[in-house]
């Protein structure tokens, strides 16, 4: 049997990441300068990294540098500002610990572009 | 000025405070309303040495030898610990490097005198009120929140009150209490903080001793704690003790004007040193240790 999407299905996606992106918040901080681009979300449970998490953590600088990321920002799984990134992650199936690549545009975040199990490490966003 | 803590001189010469406050009996139990660090936090031996091996604190104390904060001769030890551990951790959760204010921290904890404050004060107030940045705007002009203030009525209004809007953005997540029940749980509670990269603030006793380090470690006096300190990091050392944590310490060198005085060669190296845990457990019954998770994403904090 073919496990191919058809028509309805695909429209249906559209429409969901559509509503998904309008969802979002748009309260990305304000640092004083235009941010646009793509960040790198990294959110992880209730304050109890992995400790390949926070090794992770660790080279979130040069991993964004390095694949064209605008920066990155670490999430509480907990924190309220956040409460509804984390929700539609969710409901795209994927629970914390995550990491997504939401698109900015001056300061606000207009989309996830990919949400994916923060599985091994910073590399999982590149799959 | 009523000076209730000790002020050490150091071998460049320059004086520093403590300034940290003994708890009251009640201090104590309000702590107690906080959540624990406890075994659901704790991590294994392995896992704590993957993540502190091959010295990893002195990569730390190269990223942060810029933070270093100078406290001077005002007794805000555990205002300027607190925002150390601000800073740290805002790094490594990619946030703006936004310089903040201990002071204005420490007028907020400290009832309106320099005598010092306790611990559990500036956790509360982080969580509640915030912190502010030093760097102000002020109808439209930036000004500097001043470092060495330690009353309210110090500061000009307009600045006062821009500080205090802009500190709600800078505000904490709830902190942890370090269970100091017994020093095997003491011990791992540590290191399993340190070993995920949160910032412990601590007490330690300074005396005449504690103005220099003895092969790279710190010498406590006798005495139940005078003086806050942040643990950043540690040392992976392994057999009994499993870390040396790393003291991030508020007497310089600070390397910028926005952290406190600049110039001489503050304490310790470059504003670092180590203490071995059986030390660390000195103050620990007094006390109550906090582990320090993070700065929230609120808008405009980053």
């Amino acid at each position: 049997m073919d496990n191919k999407p058809g028509p309805l299905a695909v429209i249906f996606l559209a429409l969901f990441i559509f509503g998904a992106s309008y969802l979002l918040p748009s309260k990305l901080p304000d640092s004083g300068k235009s941010l646009n681009g793509t960040l790198l979300l990294c959110v992880h449970e209730k304050q109890t990294p992995s400790v390949d998490e926070v090794i992770a953590i660790r080279e979130a600088k040069s991993f964004v540098e390095k694949h064209g990321f605008k920066g990155w920002l670490v999430i509480d799984q907990d924190d309220p500002n956040w409460q509804e990134v984390i929700a539609k992650a969710a409901s795209l199936k994927v629970e914390p610990p995550l990491l997504a690549a939401a698109e900015v545009a001056d300061n606000k975040v207009t989309g996830l572009r990919k949400v994916v199990k923060w599985q091994n490490g910073l590399e999982d966003i590149l799959k | 000025m009523s000076n209730e803590y000790d002020v050490i001189t150091l071998p460049d010469g320059s004086q520093v405070a403590t300034g940290l406050l003994m708890p009251t009996k009640e201090d104590t139990e309000n702590a107690l309303r906080y959540p624990l660090y406890g075994e659901d936090r704790f991590l294994d031996p392995a896992d704590i040495e993957k993540s502190l091996k091959g010295d990893k604190y002195k990569s730390f104390r190269r990223l942060r030898s810029g933070l270093i904060v100078n406290q001077g001769s005002v007794g805000k030890c555990a205002s300027s610990a607190t925002i150390a551990a601000y800073h740290n951790r805002r790094a490594l959760d990619g946030m703006a490097e936004v310089f903040l204010a201990d002071s204005h921290l420490y007028m907020n904890v400290n009832r309106g005198r320099d005598g010092g404050s306790q611990l559990i004060d500036n956790m509360n107030y982080t969580m509640q009120g915030g912190v502010a940045p030093v760097k102000l705007r002020v109808n439209g002009v930036e000004m500097l929140f001043p470092l060495t203030a330690f009353n309210r009525r110090q500061v000009n209004q307009p600045l006062l009150k821009a500080a205090d809007e802009a500190a709600k953005t800078f505000q904490s997540f709830e902190p942890f209490r370090v269970p100091n029940t017994d020093y095997q749980t003491f011990k791992i509670a540590i290191a399993s903080a340190l070993a995920r990269d949160h910032q412990v603030e601590i007490a330690v006793h300074a005396g005449r001793s504690f103005s220099a380090l003895r092969q790279g470690y710190v010498q406590q006096s006798a005495g139940f704690g005078n003086h806050a300190v942040l643990l950043h990091s540690g040392k992976w050392v392994g057999g009994e003790d499993l870390v040396h944590p790393d003291i991030q310490n508020s007497w310089g060198p600070s390397k910028n004007p926005l952290l406190g005085r600049v110039g001489g060669s503050g304490w310790g190296e470059d504003g670092f040193g180590l203490i071995t845990m059986s030390s660390l457990w000195q103050c620990a019954k007094t006390h109550v240790f906090w582990v320090f998770p993070g700065s929230k994403v609120n808008p405009g904090s980053i």
